[in-house]
């Protein structure tokens, strides 16, 4: 009985998460490193328990043993489930063995999950091998139970690290891996002192209090929903070529704000309650930013879109309009992702004056409103660069480009006009404004608050962004008719396969 | 199960690297995939494997499009390819169950595909050991093994032989015949046209993308040797047209006229010219050169029998012929003579 149902689990799991388990295992380094960590955990634990013996009235020597055990366990994590997931795929990517299990029956989808489960694993694994030494800790003194529980909000952190590391990985490329690598490393540095200060607070406290579970509950709720975006953008870029790869990761984008709204919401009535201006600002800002990265995101994944899409897309077409339509926003391809990014933007942006915020309010969802309508301006840009010019490089190239240029080029411009902005009469005042716009683009990027540095955006900014953008946009337009039209059901498509060779 | 390259295209960027190739072949035979390098062999390969999409044409499988339905199409097909098992800190058992769940192989069907693949490709004793340890010819058995899990009806082979001691290529040899016997299709690529030769009974050559010639063994083998090729597919693949290189095509296509035998008469210093003079007397000889005044190369129409006559006129008038040769070619011959070596 008991071996059957063993059995039966064991079928129902999936070969990659077998594999990559196999392989966490029989891995010297991580073998290594594993034993590295419960000896230096062992030493610590001598250590701090003869330190105590002498230390007479001292009571914290809990809270130090346990943050050298919690962050030596994170390190730990973060080199063996994001690093190590990182290389491993990136290798397999490389070496072209992932071509090999995609040629199974085995879905993309399966190969992510198999290994975000393995990275999973290993990080239960990590923290129950902290775990005795955590008992241990609170043995010590100075520790209350409840500050235990901060390796709470260490969890999701560093399964968001693993998912970076697959979705770093998913490329296959050295130039990717050592950008993951400033990346990981970067964040922990500027993450530490935020982890510190946090942690500090916790241990002193005896009760955490219900602010503490809400802001654990918000941590959970944003790492779950970068989580999913970043599974959806490993599965797009493992997925076949000509395949429909983005579709996914589009329909999440297009409905994280709903999403966002949803799981925000329950905090509006434990915070905002009260119903002041303040709480309405900060809870619409809020929402609009995830709008905002939604909509970012969006018009990323529209650059990087192929211009023309395969006949495997077109196979699963609807026949009838309405869904030929909307098969057509969700599919791959440029031309459905740019329609696809007006909605998100506009949506928001029709919706801000009838939602009681205050001027200051207004001016902020205002002000990031004309950052991202300029960000798509860019992506425009871009691609009309990149599809109508004969120059042969890719509308994600031609994006850098044009984002590194006005980076820098605006910078002595803007600066001269900010001085100068009342005396220029005329169409120069029209250029200024375009370049104070690109100015205060540049500068809300670098500001360390969004908000602060947007301000003090003048609204007609937005109105001539708006208009450049537009004008980009009709530029494009034929472009986007035509593969609309060529987003058909073809007419000679192919006999299917049998049951006989589906069954095989 | 009928195989079928149809209209096949490949462009990346500028560089056509499959152009317009058509051909087929049918289950229970060998085919060989000959071109030089950057010929577009691999591409092909990959196409018909579902790992590439056609930039137009297609590949069928008893009709069914690889480019709409790869799913279905890779639980019928096997591929090996050039590179090797790459999965690091994984045993050898271990690889092979990890594909036979990926193909949805479950429980003591799975240990029966398993056993059967280990003993088949004789990776008993190497079970037990990683990826990283085996040498490259272990290495190709463990990739032969992944491509026949799932019990495929068609194998696609890139490059099997490459870098192989003779023993481990006598042994593929071995196991490709017993593959065919037991009804797969399969269809191999590789630089070792000796090797070839000996286990294929079809081959398609191609160089720059292009089919420049394909059709079953003795068919190709025909077309240089002279005699009788017992198949018009050759010509017919070359205007784009459909190649079928399977043995029952070939058996009931029409005979056509056949092209001459080429033989070469050793004679003497100085005495070939006498010997030119009596071949061109006859009326099946089609063209004589004399090379280094000792040696006559002649193209003689019809079958063995008229060749022997026609060469006896020569003994019978009393000329010296020191030997005389029926030249063979083979298929290292015919590639060297009908690709040029470019590449694209």
């Amino acid at each position: 009985m008991f071996s059957k149902l063993v059995t039966g689990i064991g079928e129902s799991l999936n070969p990659v998460f077998i594999k990559e388990m196999r392989q966490y295992f029989q891995n010297r380094r991580m073998i290594i490193f594993m034993g590295m960590l419960l000896l230096a955990q062992f030493i610590v634990t001598l250590f701090f328990s003869s330190a105590m013996r002498f230390s007479g009235d001292d009571d914290s020597s809990g809270v130090g043993f346990f943050l050298l055990i919690i962050f030596a366990g994170a390190i730990l994590a973060v080199i063996i489930c994001a690093i190590g997931a990182e290389q491993r795929f990136a290798e397999e990517r490389s070496d072209k063995e992932l071509n090999y299990a995609m040629l199974t029956t085995l879905r993309p989808a399966s190969i992510i999950w198999g290994k975000l489960e393995g990275a999973i694993v290993m990080l239960f694994c990590i923290f129950s091998m902290l775990l005795p030494f955590l008992t241990a800790a609170y043995f010590m003194r100075g520790l209350s139970a409840a500050s235990l529980l901060v390796t709470l909000c260490l969890f999701p952190i560093l399964v968001l690290y693993s998912l970076a590391g697959i979705f770093a990985g998913s490329f296959g490329m050295k130039w990717i891996t050592g950008l993951f690598f400033v990346g990981i490393f970067g964040s922990m540095v500027f993450l530490m002192p935020f982890a510190f200060e946090i942690v500090d607070d916790l241990m002193n406290r005896s009760d955490l209090g219900t602010a503490f579970w809400v802001g654990i509950l918000i941590e959970y709720k944003l790492a779950f929903l970068l989580g999913v975006l970043l599974f959806l953008l490993a599965l797009a870029v493992v997925s076949p070529p000509k395949s429909n790869r983005f579709c996914a990761a589009k329909a999440y984008l297009f409905l994280l704000p709903a999403i966002a709204l949803v799981l925000m919401t329950p905090y509006y009535f434990i915070f905002g309650g009260s119903g002041t201006s303040y709480d309405r600002d900060f809870f619409y800002v809020i929402e609009f930013l995830f709008c905002a990265f939604s909509f970012g995101v969006t018009a990323l994944v529209a650059v990087c879109e192929p211009p023309v899409n395969s006949i495997r897309i077109y196979m699963k077409c609807p026949r009838n309009f309405f869904g030929r339509v909307l098969h057509f926003l969700f599919s791959s391809g440029f031309a459905g992702t740019v329609l696809l990014t007006i909605p998100v933007l506009a949506l928001p942006a029709v919706l801000t004056p009838f939602a009681g915020l205050s001027w200051s309010g207004v001016t902020t969802v205002y002000g990031m409103l004309c950052i991202l309508v300029s960000f798509l301006g860019f992506a425009l840009l871009a691609l009309n660069l990149g599809l109508r010019t004969k120059l042969r490089f890719p509308p994600l190239g031609w994006l850098v480009i044009l984002e590194v240029g006005a980076n820098i080029l605006t910078w002595i411009p803007a600066s001269i006009m900010d001085f100068s902005m009342k005396k220029i009469p005329g169409p120069v005042r029209l250029i200024s404004m375009v370049l104070s716009h690109l100015y205060c683009f540049v500068e809300t990027v670098d500001a360390p608050s969004a908000s602060t540095a947007a301000s003090s955006l003048p609204l007609h900014a937005l109105m001539v962004s708006s208009g450049i953008t537009f004008i980009l946009f009709l530029c494009l337009l034929p472009l986007i008719v035509k593969a609309f039209r060529q987003h058909r059901y073809p007419d000679n498509a192919a006999k299917p396969p049998t049951k006989e060779m589906l069954r095989k | 199960m009928k195989t079928e390259v149809r209209n096949l295209s490949r462009v990346f960027g500028k560089t056509v690297a499959v152009n317009d190739i058509s051909f087929s072949f049918e289950d229970g035979n060998i085919f060989g995939f000959i071109g030089p390098n950057g010929a577009g062999k691999t591409t092909t390969i990959r196409i018909m494997a579902t790992l590439d999409l056609a930039t137009s044409g297609d590949v069928f499988y008893d009709g069914v499009s690889a480019t709409l339905y790869p799913e279905a199409v890779r639980r019928v097909v096997g591929y090996m390819p050039d590179s090797l098992p790459g999965y690091k800190d994984i045993q050898v058992w271990e690889y092979l169950d990890f594909f036979a769940r990926s193909f949805g192989l479950k429980g003591a069907e799975r240990t029966r595909a398993l056993n059967d693949i280990v003993e088949f490709t004789n990776l008993g004793e190497l079970r037990g050991k990683f990826l990283f340890a085996l040498s490259k010819g272990m290495k190709q058995r463990v990739s032969l093994a992944r491509a026949l899990i799932h019990n495929p009806k068609v194998l696609i082979m890139d490059e099997p032989a490459a870098g192989l001691d003779p023993r481990a290529r006598h042994e593929l040899r071995t196991l490709l015949k017993i593959l065919a016997e037991q009804k797969k299709a399969i269809f191999l690529s590789s630089h070792i046209l000796s090797e070839l030769q000996d286990i294929c009974d079809g081959a398609v050559i191609i160089e720059q993308g292009k089919l420049l010639s394909a059709g079953t063994l003795d068919d190709l083998l025909a077309q240089v040797n002279g005699g009788a090729p017992a198949s018009p597919a050759p010509a017919r693949a070359q205007t784009g047209e459909s190649a079928d290189l399977s043995g029952a095509a070939a058996a009931s296509a029409p005979q056509t006229a056949p092209k001459g035998v080429s033989v070469s008469l050793k004679t003497p210093r100085g005495e070939a010219e006498p010997v030119r003079l009596k071949l061109l007397e006859h009326p099946l000889t089609r063209s004589v050169d004399v090379f280094d005044d000792d040696e006559v190369h002649a193209i003689i129409e019809g079958n063995d029998a008229e060749v022997s006559r026609v060469v006896g006129t020569v003994f019978a008038a009393g000329l010296t012929v020191l030997s005389f040769n029926r030249n063979q070619m083979g298929l290292e011959e015919l590639f060297m003579k009908i690709t040029q070596g470019k590449v694209q």
